[in-house]
């Protein structure tokens, strides 16, 4: 079952008004909020490009990415997925990644070893946060 | 002779020697997250991944449950990350091999596993008898044997000299492949009761099927030797169970499958999310929902959720490797099954359970 588009289209409004990225933002939440909720647990940043009718590298998607994680729209999350050296994907939990930024190095979850360079294996996915 | 042994008068008999020697020896073979759960359990310091693991460990003043982490061990080596076959191999042969592992003069002490550079020099060589064990429920023959696996590694460019970094050019990043030698553990494992026995061959990853196979078939040439058997025996045939695992929707998480249909296609499928169902999975329902023929499922890996007696969460695997054309013989010939996560020999015999009721 999809959600109600209205709130968060409402504060996207308040939020970006007459800025560009505003109906970008708001085509990417009447998409997202229209997804059953199995369809909106894994969604890539080109997903949301193409949900805004952007390219993903579009300096307004930024924008909107940050507007939609933000508290006060609240409408996706944002998680990582660590890809090791042999494709082995694995979503990292917010406390795995705050712990690998403060020892400067993510554990990779099956072989144990540090992974110094985690930031180039990371890929951010969202999904919708209700 | 390369086992260590932790009598008194070696490196061993110090229990922080010890503490750090079990690490290093449960570091060459369980996944991480797996090694946490154990150490959990034995008060073992743990560190941000092994090496920040290993840090904690050295000096480590407070009480870990070294002889109980040996144990922990032991129990690993018969039962954690295992390509395992089954053969029946009738009453009075399974009796003859109980009796020749019973009668096997055992060391006095568990044999610890070579590391470093001994290892490295040490020759590769077939699996051998080492150690019976002895449990409540049956024996546990292990086997050891230096084996290779080629690790893939991830090297910076920048760690590289000058030269080579000009040599190679416009690349960041450049993968290597370690090939180093590991000490396996292979198991046979004798209930008391009944007269299928399973080899246990470690699958520790990133080794090739070549190699697993090869420690299958030296330790079944053994079993066949000390049992008696008349006749060659071959494994249990393991495919029947993938179809009714994956038809049973109550049974674990399907995490990943492989199936052909009847419009001549074959689909891999796996699921990213691991607590999500591939059964359910929208794309995989109405995939087979506009397909008139039912799918041939050959391939299937499977996770389930236990709860200890601790209250501990723990995610063993299942996986039934089969091929495509396997679904289309009366004979298909999936021998062998992984069994791949689980800490102790309580969640893999509950593992084991599973897959037996399905054969």
């Amino acid at each position: 079952m999809s959600v109600d588009a209205s709130e968060p289209i409402a504060e996207i409004d308040r939020i970006l008004g007459d800025d560009p990225a505003c109906d970008v933002a708001k085509n990417i939440a009447k998409n997202i909020v229209a997804l059953p909720p199995s369809q909106a647990k894994y969604i890539s940043y080109s997903q949301l490009a193409k949900f805004g009718h952007v390219e993903p590298a579009d300096g307004r998607l930024l924008q909107c990415v940050a507007t939609l994680t933000s508290g006060r729209v609240h409408l996706l999350n944002v998680f990582y997925v660590y890809e090791n050296v042999n494709g082995e994907e694995y979503k990292i939990s917010p406390e795995q990644l705050q712990e690998a930024h403060r020892h400067g190095f993510l554990v990779d979850p099956d072989s144990g070893e540090a992974v110094k360079d985690f930031r180039k294996h990371l890929y951010p996915y969202f999904e919708r946060s209700n | 002779m390369f086992f260590f042994f932790y009598n008194a008068g070696t490196p061993y008999s110090d229990p922080n020697a010890r503490l750090l020697k079990l690490i290093e020896a449960f570091q060459e073979r369980a996944p991480f997250y797996v090694a946490k759960r154990v150490f959990q359990r034995h008060q073992v310091p743990i560190g941000h991944g092994w090496e920040n693991t290993i840090e904690a460990a050295t000096g480590y003043k407070g009480v870990a449950d070294v002889d109980g982490l040996v144990t922990a061990y032991l129990d690993h080596i018969c039962s954690g990350e295992k390509s395992v076959r089954f053969y029946d191999l009738g009453n009075a042969n399974v009796d003859n091999l109980r009796l020749q592992y019973q009668n096997f003069k055992n060391a006095p002490f568990l044999p610890l596993p070579l590391s470093g550079q001994q290892l490295q020099k040490a020759q590769l060589c077939d699996p051998t008898l080492v150690y019976v064990h002895q449990t409540p429920t049956g024996i546990a023959a292990i086997y050891s044997s230096v084996r290779k696996k080629d690790e893939r590694q991830r090297l910076s460019v920048q760690s590289l000299p000058k030269a080579a970094q000009q040599a190679i050019g416009d690349f960041e990043e450049i993968i290597g492949i370690h090939s180093r030698k590991v000490q396996a553990y292979d198991v046979v494992w004798v209930p008391n009761n009944g007269r299928i026995i399973e080899v246990r061959a470690d699958f520790l990853g990133n080794e090739t099927q070549e190699t697993v196979t090869n420690a299958h078939q030296k330790i079944y040439a053994d079993v066949h030797v000390k049992s008696g058997s008349k006749a060659l025996i071959a494994p249990v045939d393991l495919f029947p169970a993938i179809k009714p695992i994956y038809d049973n929707s109550n049974e674990g998480i399907v995490i990943e499958l492989a199936f052909a249909t009847s419009t001549g296609s074959t689909k891999h499928e796996k699921m990213r999310d691991k607590d999500a169902c591939l059964r359910k999975e929208v794309y995989h329902v109405n995939g087979k929902a506009a397909l008139a023929a039912d799918i041939e499922p050959y391939r299937i890996g499977v996770r389930w959720v236990l709860t200890d007696q601790h209250g501990e969460f723990s995610s063993p695997e299942l996986f039934l490797d089969g091929r495509a054309t396997m679904a289309a013989s009366t004979s298909p010939g999936l021998f062998s099954a992984i069994i791949r996560k689980c800490s102790d020999s309580l969640e893999y015999s509950e593992i084991k359970q599973k897959l037996e009721s399905y054969l």
